[in-house]
């Protein structure tokens, strides 16, 4: 199993840029959380869980990801069971239920259910890969995705949802289907659309509300401002580390986690986050590059998938720290402080490993 | 791979069962590569456009980065934009007045004209005649008007002058008004001399009264922003293009009297009327400075509300600003402290716990307690504030003695759960809702909560160890003198929109205590006054109060010496015409170590000039002629 000729395949320059990331990461949560009395340690526990991570990401680019064909069903049911049970026995936080108690941790079954939608998707379009070109087989993978995205948005979790679907989306249209049910399924969308409107969540419109009219509430928009405030302040080449006064003062809520990139702004300047924003997309990019190399469309697709997610979550953070997208939950990958966000962005990485490492169908005849 | 019941359920609503050999062929088949119709180019294909996508998105990305902090801080260069470039455009919108209770003006809009053309339609050889024409007509230099046309000769619009008063701008509207009544009607009106000139109104926030109750007002930035006060509450209101009046008891403008409507405008325009009376006000900003600086404190607070209704009739904090020149103010004087600022009561919080003590039938007003020196409650050990011991008292002595010892066992009688019941019945640890910004509801810790614990009862009971803020406070002691019932405060009386108003109807937020209850407190606070607090006494009128000298709580613990000095009454106690809070904040202790030797004599002073304002005939005079 550990054959010398798996090494030769690894993609070294993926994993540096990925450390590279984590380093600059636990940098940037020292400097946002060194002058918060409670949160001084967390740069630790951030070094701390990408030690935990990287080690994932090793055992996981050993393990042959070709036995995940195996779990694709169980993890489709898991998804949906976990989706179920915090219906069932879910506790209501912050006006939604998103969390389940295991042994008295709280944990969110949508974080791993990115992983099980991926590598079920994954399964399914490339079991079917000849059928998907009749409708039937299409719309079948439509429904078994609406499923899950229909809990996630009851919970409600408009965040969670459009990622589902974004990460669904994206496979389905790279699995190979044609292209005017391409047009059929986005012209079907669009037209949906102003019948979800109606059932959009209290909380949901009033984010969209302070998105489109930021002096309407500035209480709710307060923090909004100070990332735009953050930003504008740190110029060309920020005002240096550990010296952004925003993050220093305090002005900025959420700055370890969501909103790190608006401290990176301020302390590290436009160079810094340009330089931060390229390495995340050669991240991207190595990941594409993988799945074209993918021996099977199984792994072509799981890899697809992880790109998707990191790409997704890199936009929608630093769009919403732009102001360019409404605030939803979502962290930068390895960069926000979390160990749950960070490990499973490492496991992902592991799982694009796995796939590169065994893209030479020579080596395993 | 076996096909699980789930996938056979799919298959069969995909309408055809896949064909036999296709569920066994495995994904990784190279013939399926090969067999995919057009598969390798449909993905690589769309594989670019993914890639195409995400370049184009992180472009985005990078594009507004650049937008945010590249040209934001060329923005901060100096040689790239003058400060006047970034102020020139202010919301032009007016707002509406505000007056007091007897129709005087506290904040208005005052016009200034804004004198704008349009170059380009302006030929060369007429600049001189312009130039000159309009300094004659509005002032306006000749030279800025030559340079400002020749600085942008085929702009759209250009300002030539903004900050033309308001006569000289009507001049300029009348002279070009004329200059198109005179014209032929065959004439194009653009080619007069004035044609292609504008006049804009522009308003600005102004506040006659200068530092008149400034901080109930707060006041509009350069900005025309609100910041504070009535001007931040009604912040959806007063702008002529806000929000109407609410739903409700829509009144026609003659409820207001003549006085009152001097300087509402009719029509669409906005106005507030408040509560507030000037001359009330005058009284206790001027009281209140002097006697902040006679006995050396750093700031203080007077409140004068109506205890029947809850109407604020004078709200003052010192030091205070002047709205008109907020940028030479410290901005700390923009806070109103009466609403915003918590504060340890000390004794006059006792008048709280006897009030509930008395209403649940714990004590009366005669019970005897003993006073050793020294209790022990929740392992903590309760001096008086003399470190004396008194023996056996009443009460009413107690209160009159501000007896702390005794007050924790009149607590300790009433019960931790009672105390904590009426401490929230009379509206502490909660927003009074005050239309005013900026209110702060104080801190209760009650049973229950981590941070209480037993001793806190005791502590609580004479005001230390809670926070309550000065509006609070005065609305509590309102409660008392007014046969128990909490009224809200509020600081507008009458919401004004064109030809319709709206009164604000005084509003019963609780009844705290019984009557009867409320009428021994009344006696015991009158007693207090007589015997205990005598400097707070004012001659022709029977009041009640008590006095309280708090230690300040700050993160290190109390600070030694340092004391908020407060004291609480009504007058006359027969029937109140008002309930007044005096608080001064660390008062010199050499000058003064308590407060019924700082804020009772300044509660005396205040009373009896508000008594004679009020027109309230002394009680022998009053009393005698049956009320």
């Amino acid at each position: 199993m550990l054959d010398r000729s798996l090494l030769r395949n690894f993609d070294y320059l993926l994993m540096v840029a990925v450390l590279l990331l984590c380093a600059i990461g636990i940098g940037m949560v020292y400097s946002a959380t060194i002058s918060t009395v409670d949160l001084s340690d967390y740069w630790e526990r951030q070094l701390f869980f990408m030690l935990v991570g990287l080690v994932v990401m090793l055992i996981v680019a050993f393990f042959d990801y070709r036995h995940l064909e195996l779990l694709a069903q169980p993890a489709y049911l898991g998804l949906l069971g976990s989706l179920l049970a915090v219906f069932a026995f879910g506790a209501v936080q912050g006006g939604s239920q998103r969390w389940i108690s295991v042994a008295g941790t709280l944990v969110q079954p949508t974080e791993a259910g990115k992983f099980l939608l991926i590598i079920f998707f994954a399964w399914y379009l490339s079991r079917f890969q000849e059928q998907l070109q009749r409708f039937g087989y299409l719309l079948v993978a439509l429904v078994l995705l609406a499923f899950p995205l229909a809990f996630v948005y009851l919970q409600p979790d408009l965040g969670m949802t459009i990622t589902f679907a974004f990460i669904g989306g994206i496979l389905i249209l790279v699995s190979g289907i044609r292209l005017w049910h391409v047009g059929i399924l986005i012209g079907t969308g669009l037209s949906a659309l102003p019948f979800l409107a109606g059932t959009l969540q209290g909380y949901m419109v009033e984010r969209l509300e302070i998105f489109l009219d930021p002096s309407s509430n500035p209480d709710a928009s307060f923090n909004v401002s100070q990332a735009l405030i953050s930003i504008g302040n740190g110029g060309l080449l920020g005002q240096g580390w550990g010296h952004g006064s925003q993050n220093q003062l305090h002005f900025l809520r959420v700055r370890h986690t969501d909103f790190i990139f608006s401290v990176i702004s301020e302390e590290l300047g436009f160079v810094g986050t340009v330089l931060i924003l390229l390495l995340l997309f050669f991240v991207v990019w190595r990941l594409v590059r993988i799945a074209d190399k993918a021996q099977d469309q199984f792994g072509r697709l799981i890899t697809m998938g992880v790109a998707a997610l990191i790409f997704f979550q890199t936009f929608i953070n630093v769009g919403m720290n732009l102001s360019i997208v409404p605030v939803t939950g979502m962290t930068l990958p390895f960069i926000s402080y979390g160990g749950s966000s960070l490990i499973s962005m490492m496991l992902a990485i592991g799982l694009a490993q796995s796939v590169v490492m065994r893209h030479r169908k020579m080596d395993f005849q | 791979m076996t096909p699980s019941p789930m996938m056979n359920q799919s298959s069969a609503a995909g309408g055809k069962p896949p064909a036999a050999s296709s569920i066994g062929t495995p994904a990784t088949d190279p013939k399926t590569e090969q067999s995919g119709p057009g598969f390798s180019l449909a993905r690589s294909i769309r594989l670019q456009v993914v890639i195409a996508v995400i370049v184009l998105l992180g472009g985005l990305l990078v594009l507004r980065l650049l937008d945010m902090q590249l040209r934001t801080w060329s923005e901060y260069d100096p040689n790239a934009n003058s400060i006047d470039a970034r102020y020139t455009v202010d919301d032009s919108t007016p707002w509406g007045v505000i007056v007091d209770r007897d129709g005087v003006l506290l904040a208005g809009d005052r016009f200034t004209y804004r004198v704008t053309a349009t170059p380009k339609h302006i030929e060369r050889e007429n600049w001189a005649a312009l130039s000159e024409q309009l300094a004659r007509l509005a002032g306006i230099p000749a030279e800025q008007v030559w340079n400002r046309l020749a600085a942008n000769p085929d702009a759209a619009y250009v300002v030539l002058a903004s900050n033309v008063s308001f006569p000289m701008g009507r001049a300029l509207i009348d002279a070009k008004q004329e200059e198109i009544d005179n014209a032929d009607s065959s004439q194009d009106l653009s080619l007069l001399p004035l044609g292609n000139v504008f006049v804009h109104a522009q308003p600005r926030r102004f506040y006659p009264q200068a530092s008149l109750a400034s901080q109930v007002l707060g006041f509009l930035n350069a900005e025309r922003k609100p910041v504070l006060g009535l001007e931040r509450y009604y912040t959806s209101f007063l702008p002529s293009n806000g929000v109407g009046l609410p739903r409700g008891n829509i009144s026609p403008r003659t409820v207001l009297s003549p006085q009152q409507r001097k300087f509402l405008p009719s029509g669409s325009e906005k106005g507030l009327v408040l509560t507030i009376d000037r001359t009330i006000q005058w009284i206790i900003e001027e009281e209140l400075a002097d006697g902040v600086q006679f006995y050396g404190a750093e700031s203080g607070s007077v409140i004068v509300m109506e205890p029947t209704t809850g109407a604020i009739l004078g709200m003052a904090n010192y030091p205070t600003f002047d709205a008109n020149q907020y940028e030479d103010a410290d901005p700390a004087s923009f806070t109103n402290s009466t609403v915003s600022a918590q504060y340890e009561p000390g004794s006059i919080f006792k008048v709280i716990t006897v009030a509930g003590a008395v209403d649940a039938g714990a004590v009366e007003s005669t019970t005897i307690f003993t006073d050793t020196g020294t209790i022990v409650i929740g392992q903590r050990t309760i001096q008086n504030s003399g470190r004396n011991a008194m023996g056996q008292l009443m009460v009413a002595d107690a209160l009159a003695q501000s007896n702390n010892v005794v007050t924790v066992q009149v607590a300790e009688a009433l019960g931790s759960e009672k105390f904590y019941e009426y401490v929230a019945r009379f509206g502490f640890g909660a927003d009074t809702n005050i239309d005013l910004a900026g209110e702060v509801s104080g801190l209760v810790n009650v049973p229950g909560s981590l941070a209480w614990s037993l001793s806190d009862l005791g502590t609580n009971s004479f005001g230390q160890g809670i926070a309550v803020t000065p509006i609070q406070m005065v609305s509590a002691v309102g409660a008392i003198a007014n046969q128990g019932k909490l009224m809200r405060p509020y600081v507008v009386q009458a919401r004004v929109h064109g030809d319709s108003v709206l009164l604000t109807q005084p509003t019963l937020a609780q009844q705290v205590i019984s009557p009867a209850s409320a009428e021994e407190m009344v006696e015991m606070m009158v007693h207090v006054v007589e015997t205990g607090n005598r400097a707070a006494k004012v001659s022709g009128y029977s009041v009640g109060g008590k006095s309280g000298t708090a230690d300040i709580a700050t993160a290190e613990g109390y600070v030694l010496d340092r004391t908020i000095a407060s004291f609480v009454g009504f007058a006359p106690a027969d029937a109140p015409r008002f309930v007044m809070l005096v608080k001064l904040d660390k008062p010199d202790p050499e000058i003064s170590r308590w407060a019924s030797n700082s804020a009772g004599p300044i509660f005396s002073r205040i009373s009896k000039r508000l008594l004679d304002h009020l027109n309230v005939p002394p009680d022998d005079v009053r009393l005698a002629s049956g009320k």
